[in-house]
């Protein structure tokens, strides 16, 4: 009866509800109050652990996660009339047809000069499509696409802007390629290099044109605070966020452990209480992708 | 008395409710180093609107004590830098969220473009040599159907007559070769006109084109400047300069 009064005390919607309010406070015990006051402390704390939480659960390397820019980007990649070395199809087509028109001069409809140009068509595009090509040009393709829809004028491949979506667009790509190849310690390098220059060039946005900068970090699916943040990237950061799925980078101390699960025993207990559905509800929204 | 005042920047905000963190700078004298050193104190100050962003700058009052560490109140706020950004923040999640929308919509358009053009096997080489069967057989002998798909072909392709080599076949490449060809063409006439134009027996004529030009006095203007601006004037309206000079390109053509 108690605990629920003091408990619920520390929530002003509820505060009409006392079950103890016939007695003045100056009449409970010393040791009763202490233990409201500690209850009350603990509460709080949670409280501001959450909130604390909810900028730190985003990844600072790859932003908030199903960005619609990043995914666009990457769908118009594997595109089957997307061609390497910066091929237009069109342009290849009229090539081709170029060619076949030159082996016939005489007549337009010759049926097995049009069938062999046809395979020769299926043989070209197959070789070009980006499908068959390297990585480092499908990247340059997605880059190009970056920096098409953050530039400020026609040909603009030096702003801000520019350069934060290019590096995003890299990052992606690294991260990828880090994940797969984890002894490729030298690109893990360049990959931690390329998060923290972002974050130099984004703050330097903001200083320079602030309504750009925030378009441009909700465009790439990035926050304010993983911008002004300090982040290296570092195996507590691939061991919070799973770079490498489930393996444990770092261990802790014992003592840090018997602290960790003292806490989660605590957080456990006061989250059973009814009147604490405020807290229950922030915990929900943490674990929610 | 007076209440304390202070002026200083909110650092920490929606953690608390009706509760903002306030940083004042001051500066005090430092007796062992015998310099002005700059000291931060953080103060917990009531908002009672929850008005106040984090980047704001603020005037803050001292108010009788509202709970154990919070002995001040927002008085009134000097910049609304952080509220500005938190407006910009908003603004911008709106239209990412349109613009998005927008060009995905597009993406998945065009992605439907070329999945019924890979369906129907479609291609510059086959859809030309259907046309040119079309011409080749007698007019009689095509069906309805075949009749309307060549005039479908030939409407995607611009094609008017057959053969079709210029429009249909016109590479980018070659565009753009023509484009610099008469960009070439125009700094080639530009330079020997402008030496030509310079001479003593044309300044009469360019001080009339210069008065029109520019914003100055011919007069005013030096050589070099002039100079200048007749080079513009030229580079921007070849037409116009032909028609106006025509007499000294024919000289400078003669020679």
């Amino acid at each position: 009866m108690l605990m629920n009064g003091s408990v619920l005390k520390a929530f002003g919607s509820v505060q009409s509800v006392r079950f103890f309010s016939a007695s003045p406070v100056s009449m409970v015990k010393k040791s009763i109050l202490k233990i409201r006051a500690t209850e009350r402390k603990e509460v709080n704390l949670l409280r501001q652990k959450y909130i604390s939480e909810k900028n730190s659960n985003v990844d600072p390397v790859l932003g908030l996660p199903n960005n619609p820019f990043l995914n666009r980007i990457d769908a118009e990649s594997k595109e089957p009339n997307v061609l390497g070395r910066s091929y237009q199809l069109p342009e290849l087509e009229k090539l081709l047809y170029g060619a076949q028109e030159a082996s016939v001069k005489d007549s337009y409809a010759s049926a097995s000069v049009s069938d062999s140009s046809l395979r020769q068509r299926e043989a070209v595009l197959r070789i070009l499509s980006m499908k068959n090509r390297a990585d480092a040009e499908v990247l340059k393709f997605k880059i190009g696409l970056a920096k098409k829809e953050f530039q400020r004028f026609e040909g603009d491949t030096g702003s801000s802007e520019v350069q934060a979506a290019v590096a995003t667009v890299r990052i992606h790509h690294l991260y990828h390629h880090c994940k797969d190849n984890k002894k490729d310690l030298q690109n893990v390098r360049l990959l931690r290099m390329i998060v923290q220059k972002r974050q130099k060039i984004l703050r330097y946005l903001k200083r320079d044109n602030p309504e750009r900068y925030y378009w441009a970090i909700n465009k790439l699916g990035l926050t304010d605070h993983i911008v002004h943040m300090e982040f290296n990237m570092d195996r507590r950061y691939m061991q919070k966020f799973k770079m490498y799925g489930d393996r444990i980078l770092i261990k802790e101390s014992n003592k840090i452990q018997e602290e960790e699960r003292k806490q989660r025993r605590k957080e456990k207990k006061l989250l059973k209480h009814k009147s604490l559905n405020e807290l229950r509800s922030m915990k929900r929204a943490l674990s929610k992708p | 008395m007076a209440r304390q005042n202070f002026i200083g920047l909110v650092v920490s905000q929606g953690k608390m409710n009706k509760t903002v963190k306030v940083q004042v700078e001051r500066k005090t004298f430092n007796r062992i180093i015998n310099k002005e050193i700059m000291k931060r104190k953080n103060f917990l100050v009531h908002d009672e609107g929850n008005i106040a962003r984090e980047g704001d700058i603020v005037r803050i009052e001292a108010c009788r004590p509202l709970s154990a560490k919070k002995n001040f109140a927002i008085a009134e706020i000097r910049k609304n830098k952080g509220s500005q950004f938190a407006k910009y923040d908003q603004v911008a999640k709106q239209q990412v969220l349109l613009e998005e929308n927008e060009k995905t919509k597009e993406f998945l358009d065009r992605r439907a473009k070329t999945e019924l053009e890979i369906k129907n096997n479609s291609s510059l080489i086959s859809d030309l040599s259907f046309i040119a069967k079309g011409v080749v057989t007698a007019q009689g002998e095509l069906s309805a159907e075949e009749t309307e798909k060549i005039a479908q072909i030939k409407e995607k392709y611009g094609i008017k007559s057959w053969p079709p080599q210029k429009e249909v076949l016109e590479l980018e490449i070659q565009t753009l070769k023509e484009k610099v060809r008469s960009l070439q063409d125009t700094i080639d006439f530009v330079d020997p006109v402008l030496s030509k134009l310079m001479e003593e027996e044309y300044a009469a004529r360019v001080d009339d084109l210069l008065k029109e030009v520019s914003k100055k006095e011919p007069s005013e203007l030096k050589k070099g400047v002039k100079k200048n601006i007749l080079r513009k004037y030229l580079l921007k309206n070849p037409e116009a300069a032909r028609e106006k000079f025509r007499d000294v390109i024919e000289q400078v053509k003669s020679q």
